[in-house]
């Protein structure tokens, strides 16, 4: 098969796959302490095509995502901050990566940290109250966790999965 | 798997989370005041040590509030996620009980708060 036609099937199933997660996590919340936080396991599809793709790859997949899960699940407003919030985070998971300095896990840690930032900046601007920022602490801590538990899980993915998978050559 | 820089973006981020979280909760005491915003506009101000239920209706939403016993919770909303609903009741200074979708905020204000350190 072409490299241009496999990646951009590749693509087609890591936007399925992403979806999917979502969903689930739309229709089964998973219990946490503190309302409005979850774990993002799509976002766990959009490090694996980060680092197996690349970050144009990535973002075509995680605006994909986010914009079919806006429109059939969550609808427009939260499409706004779920749309903020993953672009802020991968570009900034993309810009880390590119260091080279950061392991998977820190990368993710950093995104899941800028997700959260983004959509409070839009929450911000949405009730137009710069007092949302009084959830700072928590949604930092809590995209602190997310983001390294999706890293270790993301690290052990990759270093399983078979190498050939993803075109060969990317999979570090 | 985990690098030195890993290390340093961690700390990096704590320092922020505990500097905000001085800065946002480290000089709250109890409050004397309920401040009701809907889409960043003032809705009304009500005393907290004063029992009573608001109810918001704006554009064919609805949100209930409930001032009990010195503390805030949000009784009822129409919105989906429930978030404001979950966040439970709040009586600190500054502390507050956001429904995104409604667009409704319900703030804690006044008490001693400490103008001086800010």
């Amino acid at each position: 098969m072409p490299q241009r036609g496999k990646e951009l099937a590749l693509c087609g199933i890591l936007a399925a796959l992403a979806m999917i997660f979502s969903y689930i996590e739309a229709v089964i919340p998973i219990p946490v302490p503190i309302p409005g936080i979850k774990l993002g396991l799509a976002n766990l599809v959009i490090v694996i095509a980060l680092y197996s793709l690349d970050l144009k790859h990535a973002m075509a997949i995680n605006v994909t995502r986010i914009l079919v899960i806006g429109i059939v699940i969550t609808g427009v407003f939260a499409m706004l901050y779920s749309l903020a919030g993953g672009i802020l985070s991968l570009l900034t998971m993309g810009l880390l990566k590119k260091t080279d300095k950061f392991s998977i896990v820190g990368v993710s840690m950093a995104g899941g940290v800028m997700h959260n930032v983004g959509q409070l900046i839009v929450a911000a601007i949405m009730v137009t109250d710069f007092k949302m920022f009084l959830y700072l602490p928590v949604l930092l801590a809590a995209g602190l966790i997310t983001g390294i538990l999706i890293g270790i899980a993301s690290h052990i993915l990759l270093t399983s999965l078979p190498k050939g998978l993803f075109g060969g050559d990317a999979v570090k | 798997m985990i690098k030195k820089a890993d290390i340093f973006l961690l700390i990096f981020i704590l320092i922020i989370g505990a500097v905000s979280t001085l800065l946002i909760y480290g000089h709250t005491n109890d409050g004397s005041d309920v401040e009701i915003t809907v889409a960043g506009e003032l809705y009304g101000v009500y005393d907290l040590d004063e029992d009573r239920e608001i109810v918001i209706k704006q554009h064919g939403h609805r949100n209930k509030v409930i001032i009990k016993d010195g503390a805030v919770s949000m009784d009822f909303s129409d919105c989906r996620n429930q978030v404001c609903v979950n966040t439970g009741r709040i009586s600190r200074s500054s502390q507050a009980i956001t429904c995104l979708p409604n667009k409704v905020m319900v703030t804690v204000t006044g008490g001693d708060y400490d103008a001086t350190t800010r």
